[in-house]
């Protein structure tokens, strides 16, 4: 049985660096209102285009390619993802399993070498 | 500790809980310190490649300049754009210090110095680690800005794309340990390599698959070759374009702390974590805390990311994609195979 | 476990899986040379897979069925039924496409592909005896048809279809996981018959919400009323031939796993589902008919009469009996044979310059014009009206005998009335092609493939399809009785 006592400090640890990131923001904000380096002026809160007003509004298209890396990924990271619980069970599933899994790790190739010809690994 | 603390008379719950907050004061504290001169120690190892002296006036040696450069941003206006979102822009910083931070919980230090001493310690640091990109993604939406915006997918990109690698090494290291608990993989490594070396790094089939984690550690933390994300000819700052003062500062500690991180996970994944390096008795290498040798190994690695910062020119984007989808993708799943046929075939798990 | 007994009663999609992956490659390196090459090559497996999944049919002894891989699967005479439908749909699809996709210039090889990923994924529903098993099947013929309905990818039209298609698809698996996990919650199995087993005694209202959820998102792929809205803009925006593959292999698929979830975990609970059933089956019957009235798009007319014929297969599911199912397989097969014939002939016309006929203007005075498709799309219209001398008929009176038998007087009675006001715009189809004035451009000549099919389909919905009335019958209560068969 998964001893969930053990994550316990990991919760705690979440709420100290929760609690320590939120006043490394919000303390220099304060911080430097007593101290009157706060002086917010229209240019200086003008997004950054190497001195420019910006020309065009910063959301606008973009490659379609990131689309692409985003779905390949996704589907590499999970099969990663039932990769793990395999390799930790592999003394228990033997060799069935290992065939199995080389199976899935076959048609995963082939699905890799598919994106690799047809150009979806490609970027230029 | 918490034997400690019951022995100064508090009840169990009680004294497991200070214990528990002192651990992770303990783990916290310490590495924001260790960012702040790991920073130093960076800027030193540059400045000694490139014949420079480097940060040399504040303190002795200039070793207080990372303190210096803290008080200075800490002081600083907070510029939230105009145009940005600001509610996620705040959040942003918030979101990468807090996962940097949070990865640390289950790295041992010892064999009985780690804080949460979880069973599926390397899945759990996987995950809290492959949360780092959201607060890149966020950062470069908010600040609603080009060059963020920019560099934040292109961040985005290369970290998912670096990730699947090293998600496949990771299964070839728990293939060999049998175990996702961090100390399981540590002691798996006692006298693995020729019987005397404590390290995974030593064996012909995870070798390879060391040096794809090692340059894959360095992509996923956007350090040189890879640091195409803030690409200071092309991007400006990155994604930290438009980010001032402490959440400006949250950023770089965030990177650093999971620099730190990948080296740690370097030496506990290849190279014998707390252990001492070889296997043998001969002088008392076991008396010597484990902590000490873990810090030594990281100390090498880093010295290792630093050292190829300063010397390795930058990858162009194509190439970078190139490496990691049509090298280290098919290279990982090929070795994934090799090594659990290997450990099959020769009755591993038998 | 029986490693060679789980391989050989998954033999069909193992083969289509394999056939698959190896066509695939094939395409990445062929490029567009081999595109005819895996075309047939697809139509080939698929015809293997049928003829194997015809050697289980008459191999396997009624109605005893073979489990494989501990119960995830089973091959019996209903899956093996279904299976060979899907399998002669989507073989049907393949001739009838590729002179389409070539005059649109989206004529490749990932379209055979994907169509063979999408008939294995219907083949691993249909014999999905585990809730997981059935997900997995679901999705994988689901995803084929999002990437198809958007294969004409630079048409505005098609794009907006597929994203359409996906993200209500994404919703109702969403809503059919939901109910998933409040069955399996409840019931603490993902197997049909342990789940049965589970609910013995009575049905907590916690998963009786599962069951309603699964149904919700069963109608959806069915696209039975009330979630049915999908359907018009997919059919009309897909590109005709995948327009054709939706109305058909899928439904099939579909149908057979809400028959088989419907009867075999919660046989011991028919009241809970039978009203939720008899509701859909109603508003898509009239739905369909009143919806259809109005259209000027023949795609979108034959989409709501996909959506009527779905409400009569309801019907047979309403009974929840042997006799019920057995006309609900005839009513498929039968469906499956109309709605492919009349997409073919909507395919089959094209003007001269290339432009496909979309609307009731553009196939005035067909008669005329192309006398013989005219003919047989009369065949199939009044078929699908269900007047008597043709097969339709023979599906719509299967169905309502059922329901007759099974006491729902009511609800046949009203069928009966409705499926009156559905034979309005078919006739108003014979009408415009054999009454009014022929205008516009000469029709092109067609392919062989679109010819086979039509004519099939011709001579199946005619009378000489009571022929087939005997095998026809023998098989639907095999499939039936094997779906009882534990009862």
């Amino acid at each position: 049985m998964v001893d969930l006592s053990q994550y316990l400090p990991i919760l705690l640890f979440l709420f100290i660096a929760l609690g320590l990131s939120v006043a490394f923001v919000f303390l220099p904000m304060g911080v430097s209102r007593l101290t009157g380096a706060h002086q917010p002026t229209a240019e200086k809160l003008s997004e950054y285009e190497c001195g420019f007003p910006a020309f065009e509004d910063s959301r606008g298209q973009f490659d379609v390619r990131f689309y692409l890396v985003a779905i390949l990924f996704i589907v590499f990271d999970l099969e990663a993802a039932f990769l793990f619980p395999w390799a930790v069970s592999l003394d228990l599933t033997g060799w069935a399993g290992w065939t199995t899994m080389m199976i899935f790790l076959a048609e995963l190739a082939v699905g890799l070498a598919y994106a690799w010809k047809v150009g979806a690994l490609e970027w230029e | 500790m918490t034997e400690f603390f019951q022995s100064l008379g508090l009840t169990f719950e009680a004294a497991w809980f200070i214990a528990t907050i002192a651990g992770i004061l303990l783990i916290a504290l310490p590495l924001m310190l260790a960012v702040a001169m790991i920073i130093y120690v960076d800027r030193k190892v540059w400045a000694a490649i490139a014949l420079r002296r480097g940060p040399n006036v504040v303190g002795p040696f200039g070793l207080l300049q990372s303190f210096a450069d803290g008080l200075k941003v800490f002081l600083q206006e907070t510029i939230i754009p105009s145009a940005a979102n600001k509610g996620l822009f705040l959040i942003a910083p918030i979101v990468t210090f807090t996962v940097a931070l949070l990865a640390w919980a289950v790295i041992p230090f010892g064999p009985e110095a780690v804080l949460a001493d979880i069973n599926v310690g390397l899945l759990y640091v996987l995950a809290i680690s492959s949360l780092g990109v959201y607060g890149v993604v966020v950062s470069g939406w908010a600040s609603n800005s080009k060059y963020p915006f920019f560099s934040a997918m292109r961040a985005a990109a290369q970290m998912i794309s670096y990730e699947v690698s090293i998600g496949f090494v990771l299964v070839c290291v728990v293939l060999w340990a049998g175990t996702f608990n961090m100390n399981g993989i540590v002691l798996a490594q006692l006298g693995h390599g020729f019987g005397i070396v404590n390290a995974f790094a030593f064996n012909l089939l995870l070798f390879p698959m060391w040096v794809v984690f090692l340059i894959s550690a360095l992509a996923e933390t956007a350090r040189a070759p890879f640091d195409l994300t803030e690409a200071e000819s092309e991007l400006v700052a990155g994604y930290q374009t438009e980010y001032s003062s402490m959440s400006f500062a949250l950023f770089w500690l965030g990177e650093y702390a999971n620099v730190l991180l990948m080296c740690t996970l370097n030496a506990i994944l290849f190279f014998g974590g707390w252990l001492p390096p070889l296997n043998i008795d001969l002088i008392p290498w076991f008396d010597i805390p484990g902590f000490v040798w873990l810090f030594a190994k990281i100390f090498f690695f880093f010295f290792v990311f630093s050292w190829i910062k300063a010397t390795v020119p930058r990858f162009r984007y194509d190439q970078l994609m190139r490496l990691g989808w049509k090298v280290f993708l098919p290279l990982s799943l090929v070795f994934v195979v090799l090594i659990s046929g290997y450990l099959m075939a020769t009755g591993h798990y038998s | 476990m029986d490693y060679a007994t789980s391989l050989y009663l998954t033999g069909a999609e193992i083969g289509l899986s394999i056939s698959g992956l190896v066509l695939l490659l094939v395409s990445a390196w062929g490029g567009a040379r081999v595109t005819r090459l895996v075309t047939i090559l697809a139509a080939a497996a698929l015809f293997g897979a049928a003829i194997f999944t015809g050697h289980l049919f008459t191999e396997l002894s009624v109605p005893a069925a073979g489990d494989a891989f501990g119960g995830l699967y089973r091959a019996d005479d209903f899956s093996s039924f279904a299976k060979i439908l899907i399998y002669l749909a989507v073989i049907a699809c393949l001739m009838i496409t590729p002179k389409y996709l070539a005059a649109n210039g989206i004529y490749r090889s990932e379209y055979p592909i994907l169509l063979l990923f999408g008939a294995v994924g219907m083949s691993m529903m249909v014999s999905a005896v585990d809730l997981i098993t059935l997900y997995i099947g679901l999705e994988l013929s689901s995803l084929s048809s999002y990437v198809l309905a958007s294969f004409a990818r630079d048409d505005v039209r098609s794009s907006e279809a597929g994203l359409k298609y996906f993200i209500l698809g994404a919703l109702a698996s969403g809503i059919l996981l939901y109910g998933m996990s409040l069955i399996y919650g409840f019931a603490g199995t993902t197997d049909y018959a342990a789940i049965r087993l589970a609910f013995i005694g009575g049905i907590e209202t916690g998963a009786l919400f599962g069951i309603v959820f699964v149904l919700a998102g069963l109608a959806f792929k069915i696209a039975a009323v009330p979630f049915h809205m999908w359907t018009p803009d997919v059919y009309e925006g897909a590109p005709t031939p995948v327009t054709a593959f939706f109305a058909s292999a899928p439904k099939v698929a579909a149908v057979a796993i809400l028959m088989r979830i419907a009867l075999e975990p919660f046989a011991d609970h028919v009241d809970s589902w039978r009203q939720i059933v008899v509701f859909a089956a109603l508003a898509s019957i009239v739905v369909g008919a009143l919806g259809a009235i109005g259209q000027d798009s023949l795609k979108r007319l034959l989409a709501y009469s996909s959506i009527n014929n779905v409400g009569f297969i309801l019907i047979g599911l309403a009974t929840a009996t042997q006799l019920g199912t057995s006309a609900m397989m005839t009513y498929l097969v039968i469906y499956v044979v109309m709605t492919l014939g009349s997409f073919t002939a909507l395919l089959m016309l094209r003007a001269e310059d290339g432009r496909p006929f979309e609307t009731f203007s553009d196939i005035a005075g067909l008669a005329t014009r192309k006398p013989a498709i005219a003919w047989c799309l009369l065949l199939l219209m009044f078929s699908l009206a269900g007047i008597p001398p043709l097969f339709g008929f023979w599906a719509k009176f299967v169905v309502f005998r059922a329901a007759v038998e099974a006491d729902l007087i009511a609800l046949a009675a009203i069928g009966i009335a409705a499926s009156v006001i559905g034979a309005f715009y078919y006739l108003k189809f014979v009408k415009v092609m054999f009454f009014d004035e022929a205008e516009g451009s000469v029709v092109k000549t067609s392919p062989i493939g679109q010819w086979i099919v039509l004519i099939l389909a011709g001579i199946i919905v005619s009378p000489l399809g009571y022929f087939l009335n005997g095998l026809l019958d023998a098989w639907s209560s095999d499939a039936a009785a094997s779906l009882f068969y534990l009862v």
